[in-house]
């Protein structure tokens, strides 16, 4: 017991340190798991990427992604027991940011982005654990994620596949970290908005399916008769991936979200994009019609060497297809550096346009982030 | 391929799209054609939720708290939804209503807006903090008692309902009644009287209210013997403050009663109608009518 604490200690004040000297990283980067031609699943315990790392994701941070590497037993301070995994993710950021508002149109400063800590409880033989994904800062702690989840035996009929069931991220699309992306903000499929439901999920070697059934209300209780369904596609080519993903909210208003997206490696340059179709029935307050929307993203990684890699993102927003002169774009360029193992330093330029109107949605802002990840 | 070529699609591709022009648009990038509303005559924001909504809402907050499925399952992207996801809905911190009417330090929404470390990260997420006007007016607008316009479908409520006064002995200032009412409650017993607010959600018609479509009981014993006894009405005193707000007094209550239970709305006696004649939803199940009920322990 002492000994356990001890562990638990040591990961928690490590943690911390480094997090907040050194001052965001690479929680789901999806570029990885394209650059290596992988599944998610292949460095992330969650099936669905993002969050605790598994021994594989462990030591690709440690070993793969940075500069310099560290040579530690990280296996050996993640599993606190046989039992119980932990893990964590720590973004600090510098930022400084220019609007078009008559007023207040800059701020700059320093801020905590967030701060988890993953714990996983499983039980040996049995495909059974626990996961838990616990926001504890900023501000009091806020439960992310928090599902039993039981993976069926390989030699099973139901071969490499898991069921889900808690509080849970819906499985849409690609998993970029940046939640301010307008794929993951529109959508509303980001780190911010867990749903409490189930989540079938199956690999059929290069093919994995995901189906889930939920709220459809965030992180509140349903509040309605009806409910979320959707599925999420992903097929492995040999130089390429190439996936898809249909939700419907269903309620006195339905919500329909489809997309199609697709990443691939050539040499050191990883692209990937997708394309987002949203339809909101009769979300127009004047004729009572339905609004549709198309949310687009194309991402290009330049991995220079060993622990850099520039980003280049390029977004677009159309929130009424009907209705002209109304899009909004995001373009963006960072520098990712990592420069030792489990810490990753990013800096980078957005530039965000609306229209005219719309002036504190027209902005550009630069940042520094720390992230430290284990 | 060529690394060149690969570089020179890709930055084609990510230089093709611009933001649109605005042309014909309003200030919510919507066709000027589709308003329906009377443009707001002031310049700076106002402590009104329409105000509040055109200003900080609608153009900030619906970016993320909008749409297919808005963050924390809160839509914020019309003055009906702001209604219905924000006054008196529980908050993601178990402590906090998002808008509890007549207290913003007790609201989560203003918890968010200043920084307030009980509310985790501030909002508007990743960009300037709103200004300070901006902040008064949402602070003044749910001290007041996150009154809505009376021209939405939203049903008219009871916003809430709170013990502003206990009698209590001459010394003791009102503005310490909190206090007062949580360390010395047995003070109360020695004045028997009791004032309670309800604070309402639209504009009130309160010119046909009277002290006997009040209905008190007051309960006495313990649990495994409750009895009630309806108040008389001579003892219920009723001022109006405002439109929107009215203040019950009981008085000459017995010294050994447990709990209190004020009825309001109910049907066979008289119902509560705002200016425009909607009857109040009083039990809380989006349809008009249904009695209002206010508990109080003692």
């Amino acid at each position: 017991m002492n000994f356990l604490y001890k562990r638990i200690t040591a990961v928690i004040i490590l943690s911390s340190v480094i997090a907040f000297a050194f001052s965001i990283a690479a929680q789901a980067e999806p570029y990885l798991a394209i650059k290596n031609n992988l599944a998610c699943s292949a460095c992330h315990v969650n099936p669905i990427g993002g969050g605790l790392r598994n021994d594989f994701g462990r030591n690709y941070g440690q070993t793969v992604l940075p500069r310099k590497t560290y040579q530690f037993d990280s296996k050996t301070i993640a599993k606190l027991t046989q039992f119980l995994t932990i893990g964590t993710d720590a973004r600090f950021n510098a930022s400084y940011q220019k609007s078009e508002a008559e007023t207040n149109d800059t701020s700059k400063g320093f801020s905590t982005e967030s701060a988890q800590i993953y714990l996983h409880f499983s039980i040996p033989e049995t495909g059974l654990s626990f996961y838990v994904d616990e926001q504890v800062a900023p501000g009091s702690a806020i439960n992310r994620e928090a599902f039993v989840m039981y993976n069926f035996a390989e030699n099973s009929s139901l071969q490499a596949s898991y069921l889900k069931a808690g509080k849970l991220f819906i499985p849409y699309g690609l998993r970029i970290e940046d939640d301010s992306a307008f794929i993951r903000q529109v959508t509303g499929m980001n780190f911010d908005n867990s749903d409490n439901g189930i989540e079938y999920g199956v690999n059929f070697g290069k093919t994995t399916v995901n189906l889930y059934l939920a709220n459809g209300t965030s992180q509140a209780t349903n509040d309605d008769d009806s409910l979320l369904y959707g599925t999420r596609i992903e097929h492995l080519f040999p130089h390429f991936r190439l996936g898809a993903s249909a939700m419907l909210n269903d309620g006195d208003h339905q919500t329909k979200m489809f997309n199609v997206f697709a990443g691939t490696q050539w040499r050191n340059i990883g692209l990937l994009a997708e394309v987002d179709y949203i339809n909101l029935e009769a979300a127009n307050t004047f004729t009572k019609q339905d609004i549709s929307q198309q949310v687009g993203l194309i991402e290009m990684n330049y991995q220079w060497r060993k622990g850099w890699n520039f980003k280049l993102t390029a977004e677009y927003f159309d929130p009424d297809n009907d209705v002209d002169e109304n899009e909004q774009t995001r373009y963006s360029f960072i520098t990712e550096y990592t420069p030792f193992s489990n810490i990753q330093l990013r800096l980078g330029i957005r530039v965000k346009q609306d229209i005219p109107q719309m002036p504190e949605q027209n902005y550009d802002v630069i940042f520094l982030q720390s992230h430290f990840y284990f | 391929m060529k690394l060149p070529l690969s570089l020179a699609i890709c930055l084609l591709l990510f230089s093709g799209c611009n933001a649109g022009s605005g042309d014909g648009l309003d200030e919510q990038g919507r066709p000027l054609d589709e308003i329906t509303e009377v443009p707001l005559v002031e310049d700076g924001i106002q402590a009104t939720l329409p105000s509040i909504q055109d200003h900080v809402f609608t153009p900030i907050c619906s970016v993320c708290h909008g749409g297919a499925n808005p963050a924390a399952g809160q839509d914020l992207s019309s003055l009906e939804s702001s209604i219905d996801n924000l006054i008196n809905v529980d908050s993601s911190n178990s402590l906090f209503k998002r808008v509890l009417p007549g207290s913003a330090q007790e609201s989560y929404l203003y918890l968010k807006i200043t920084g307030d470390n009980r509310a985790g990260a501030r909002m508007p997420l990743g960009q300037s903090a709103l200004d300070e006007q901006t902040i008064s007016a949402i602070k003044q607008w749910i001290d007041e008692g996150a009154v809505i316009p009376q021209n939405t479908a939203n049903m008219a409520k009871i916003n809430r309902a709170v013990v502003t006064i206990v009698k209590f002995k001459e010394n003791v200032s009102e503005e310490n009644v909190a206090d007062f009412m949580s360390q010395n409650d047995y003070i109360w017993r020695e004045k028997n009287a009791i004032t309670i607010v309800f604070w309402f959600n639209k504009a009130m018609n309160f010119a046909n209210l009277t002290n006997d479509q009040i209905l008190v009981n007051s309960f006495k014993g313990s649990l495994s013997s409750v009895y009630s006894t309806l108040v008389s009405n001579e003892q219920v005193s009723i001022h109006v403050i405002n439109d929107q707000s009215i203040q019950v007094s009981v008085q000459g209550l017995d010294r050994d009663i447990t709990k209190l239970m004020i009825r309001l709305n109910e049907s066979s006696i008289a119902t509560m109608v705002t200016q425009q004649g909607q009857i109040i939803d009083g039990d809380n199940n989006g349809i008009e009518g249904g009695v209002f009920y206010y508990e109080f322990s003692l």
